[in-house]
């Protein structure tokens, strides 16, 4: 796959709920090809502005571009094929096996009628095979362990084979060893397919560890963009997490962490 | 709302109420004093033995009804909880009327009898939804469900009981007629135990709300003390329709005006409902004595407070937060999977086995027989249930899918209630009318209700919470009509009541065709869309993140589902469990993918169908009971060996 994705362009966006901005008027590029990571703490509008661009919900102010088209311009499958969007909680699957859920991916590709194709196949059983669950396949998501049904749900999102990946909080249930699994295998299809991603996490270090550039969010508005080298910095992290935040400076091959006094 | 807007409104409720009271008093004066003097009298005695009593029994009832509803709505967490909507007054009512009949030494123990009746009602509910942890939408469709039945149940009694039991009927839609004052005390008697039941369960309750974890880390029996709270509710719901019959709504509205009345604490709302209850109910009792009063018609209170119900029910939704609660549902079930073309070897079997017994196997006066001579005849009738079944288990098992609920059946769709109105309206515009007039107005009814729904949800993308909601309220309503139609005692009134049944099918060659016809258009066209019935149990937003055009598809599927509950109501009749159980059966039987359950759920619901209807021939031979009792009860019998299976897995 190459490496040109459209680009996300975020045009004085705003949204509101209640009478009561979440997002208020973002005006920002997402590059393609990149691992954004949103943070920010609770309320600060991270989900809502990763529902915009997943078109989820629709602005109601300014516009959000991917490329050269509004968002609404994209008729659904089309949108299905640039965008691919994880919700935080996924939902029960009704006794699906792995390989139906993944093979559910592709529906943005042949849609309600048309055939699966040998690209399609080979796509599911690649997305299996990256996610490490060709031996699940056959078994009920139902069944899974909360880190095995994570990946099922990757392992679909891998299969649409979209040229972006918006996660919220894609790790938020899994101990941290599963979490640094997942964020690797997501980094990886960033680095391999030139996938465009932006994922909401909780964690700071965790994002600092995996992202290419960290954004983050406070009362709806972006306070900081930048490396994950810049958001380590106690004075930038203080007015979003609290004064009893502190950072370990980076020291050889560990990186800066971020911890509670 | 403030203090001043409040108090006009209260103000202006009493008043209405009391120039209501006083305007029937006076035509009552008018309509049984007469001219003569001498009549006074009896005018005096008329008041103090009737229209007092009456007066009362709105109170009390309204009370009743307003203080249970707030009970269960407080342990269920469900604020479309009350006795109608659970199907507590249907089974009371049911009770009463089976127990009229058959055992008329018991009717001496009203309340009892509808305690059992609506015990039992309350119980199928809260067993098929204690593995969903009683969701508020899935309580209220099994609630619907197990009312839906209870009536063609108790519909079937009363006609298998002969012509002289419609008052019966009459009484179940909700009557407050009195004619003493012992029916009113012992409701009183009731109503104050349960209210010091649940005044002493105040401060336990508060921390219910908080949920069972926090009940329980409190030191609270959570199960203990919701079972207590719930056989008070049932038991005062049970005495209410003992002496007044089935009176919807009621309890859906007090505890809501008492909400937006503002008031905060909690003892304060479970004393504000009975209280809005009460009121509630007076103003409708009311309003209906006022229009019999200048009309003539007698028209059962119940049938009008669910008038005002209905819409009472959408305009709620929009402030309902949380209806469906996937994040705290458990994981299904697991169901198994086998390979669907033997399951469906098997179940086309079955389907061939029955209908050749339902066209050779039968009875006649010297007793049980096998024989073709007869299957000629029968042919007509086997087919249209076949190609009515397979229509209605498809429909299910598309809105089952389309819902993301396993509890849905298309009944939900308010279609076949709509036919049954349009029937309604045919018989009483044109008495004389034939069949054929018959069928097109039940057509008609069943595509205008339809119409209806799909403009309702409409605006809110045809989502499945909406849909669900939109299509109860619209069915409460219009069942609603069709009791006020039936209590008139009409002729028309039993051709519906009938109808209800499940009784009318009325077998013709033409008949059987084009029901066929129906099924050969829509079943595929529903096959068609098996990816997106894949896709759509997952939620509108994964299926719209994997590039599906959510509204249009749901918009599409509701029309095939339509359509095909529409087809099978016109032939045989509102068959809403078969439409609920025919999907389920497939996917126990190892079919979990969209086509095979499809296909699953027509060849069961075919052999479902033709089955119950040669059961309720044969079964009381040489009478014919009717079809909807038989379906009711294989649809009773499964939602119990549900409930078991449930209590094994759990």
């Amino acid at each position: 796959m190459d490496h040109s994705g459209p680009d996300f362009l975020v045009d004085d966006a705003g949204f509101s709920a209640g009478g009561r901005p979440i997002v208020a008027r973002l005006s920002l590029r997402l590059a393609a090809g990149r691992f954004h990571a949103l943070v920010g703490a609770n309320g600060s509008g991270k989900s809502t502005l990763l529902k915009l661009l997943a078109r989820q919900l629709v602005p109601d102010a300014g516009s959000i571009r991917l490329g050269d088209s509004a968002l609404s311009t994209f008729g659904a499958r089309a949108f299905a094929r640039q965008v691919a969007f994880m919700p935080q909680f996924t939902p029960a699957t009704d006794g699906m096996t792995v390989g139906e859920l993944v093979a559910l991916g592709r529906f943005a590709w042949h849609g309600a009628l048309g055939r699966a194709t040998p690209e399609d196949r080979t796509a599911v059983a690649e997305a299996i095979d990256r996610c490490d669950l060709a031996t699940l396949a056959g078994r009920p998501v139902d069944e899974l362990s909360g880190g095995e049904r994570q990946r099922a749900w990757i392992a679909m999102m891998l299969a649409q084979e979209s040229r972006w990946l918006l996660l919220d909080e894609p790790t938020s249930a899994l101990d941290a060893g599963h979490q640094a699994d997942i964020l690797d295998l997501i980094a990886a299809l960033v680095r391999e397919r030139g996938v465009g991603v932006v994922a909401v996490l909780h964690d700071i270090n965790m994002a600092a560890r995996v992202a290419d550039e960290i954004l983050a969010l406070d009362g709806g508005r972006l306070v900081f963009r930048g490396p994950p080298a810049g958001v380590m910095r106690p004075d930038v992290l203080r007015p979003l997490f609290g004064p009893r935040i502190d950072v370990l400076p980076a020291e050889g091959p560990r990186p800066a962490l971020a911890f509670l006094r | 709302m403030n203090a001043l807007l409040r108090l006009t409104l209260i103000v202006a409720a009493v008043a209405i109420l009391a120039a209501l009271a006083l305007l029937n008093h006076h035509l009552l004066l008018a309509a049984v004093s007469g001219e003569a003097a001498g009549n006074r009298a009896f005018a005096a005695v008329f008041v103090a033995r009737a229209e007092l009593p009456r007066l009362a029994m709105a109170l009390i009832a309204g009370a009743a009804l307003g203080l249970a509803s707030a009970l269960l709505q407080r342990v269920l967490r469900n604020p479309l909880a009350e006795p109608a909507t659970l199907g507590l007054s249907a089974g009371a009512h049911l009770a009463l009327v089976v127990v009229a009949v058959a055992l008329p030494a018991a009717a001496d123990y009203p309340v009892a009898v509808a305690f059992l009746g609506a015990g039992a009602a309350a119980g199928l509910v809260l067993a098929a939804t204690a593995r969903r942890r009683f969701e508020p939408l899935s309580v209220i469709l099994t609630g619907m469900m197990v009312s839906l039945t209870a009536t063609a149940a108790a519909a079937a009694v009363i006609l298998a009981s002969g012509d002289y039991m419609t008052g019966l009927f009459i009484w179940g839609g909700g009557d407050l007629t009195q004619d003493g004052w012992a029916p009113v005390l012992r409701l009183a008697a009731s109503f104050a135990v349960v209210a010091v039941g649940a005044a002493a369960a105040l401060r336990p309750l508060a921390l219910l709300s908080l949920g069972d974890a926090e009940a329980k880390a409190a030191g609270l029996s959570a199960g203990v003390l919701r079972l207590m709270i719930i056989a008070l509710a049932v038991w005062l719901a049970a005495a209410t329709t003992a002496e007044i019959g089935i009176v919807g709504f009621i309890g859906l509205a007090a505890p809501l005006i008492a909400r937006l009345t503002g008031v905060r604490s909690s003892a304060g709302r479970l004393l504000a409902a009975p209280l809005a209850g009460a009121l509630l109910l007076l103003l409708a009792d009311g309003a209906v004595q006022l229009a019999g009063h200048l009309t003539g018609l007698r028209i059962p209170t119940g049938a009008a407070t669910a008038l005002i119900g209905g819409p009472l029910i959408l305009a709620l939704v929009p402030r309902i937060a949380t209806l469906t609660r996937p994040d705290v549902l458990p994981k299904a079930a697991l169901l198994p999977r086998r390979p669907a073309g033997r399951v469906l070897l098997l179940l086309t079997g079955i389907l061939a086995v029955t209908l050749l017994l339902a066209l050779t196997a039968g009875r006649d006066a010297i007793g049980w027989r096998l024989s073709l001579d007869a299957a000629p005849w029968r042919f007509a009738r086997v087919a249209l249930l076949a190609a009515a079944g397979g229509l209605i288990g498809m429909a299910g098992a598309v809105i089952q899918r389309l819902t993301a609920n396993p509890l849905a059946s298309p009944e939900v769709l308010g279609v076949g209630v709509g036919a049954g109105v349009g029937l309604a309206a045919v018989l009483l515009a044109l008495p004389l009318a034939g069949v054929a007039a018959q069928a097109a107005g039940m057509m008609a009814g069943a595509v205008l209700t339809l119409a209806l729904l799909l403009a309702f949800v409409r605006r809110h993308g045809f989502g499945a919470e909406r849909l669900l909601i939109a299509g109860i309220a619209l069915g409460a309503l219009l069942s609603s009509v069709l009791t006020s139609v039936i209590a008139t005692g009409s002729p028309a009134g039993f051709l519906l009541l009938g109808w209800i049944a499940g009784a009318a099918v009325e077998p013709s060659i033409e008949a059987a065709v084009g029901t066929a016809a129906v099924l050969a258009a829509l079943a595929p066209l529903a096959l068609l869309h098996a990816r997106a019935l894949a896709l759509l149990p997952l939620g509108e937003t994964v299926a719209r993140s994997l590039g599906l055009a959510t509204a249009r598809t749901r918009a599409g599927l509701v029309l095939i589902a339509g359509g095909a509950t529409a087809a099978s109501t016109l032939a045989i009749g509102p068959m809403s469990f078969i439409g609920l159980i025919a999907p389920h059966l497939a996917r126990t039987l190892g079919l979990q993918r969209p086509v095979a359950q499809l296909v699953g759920a027509m060849l069961a619901g075919a052999a479902l169908t033709v089955a119950a209807d040669w059961l309720a021939r044969m079964v009381a031979f040489p009478y014919q009971l009717p079809l909807g009792l038989f379906a009711a009860l294989i649809g009773g019998g499964y939602l119990v060996f549900r409930f078991a299976g449930g209590a094994r897995a759990a």
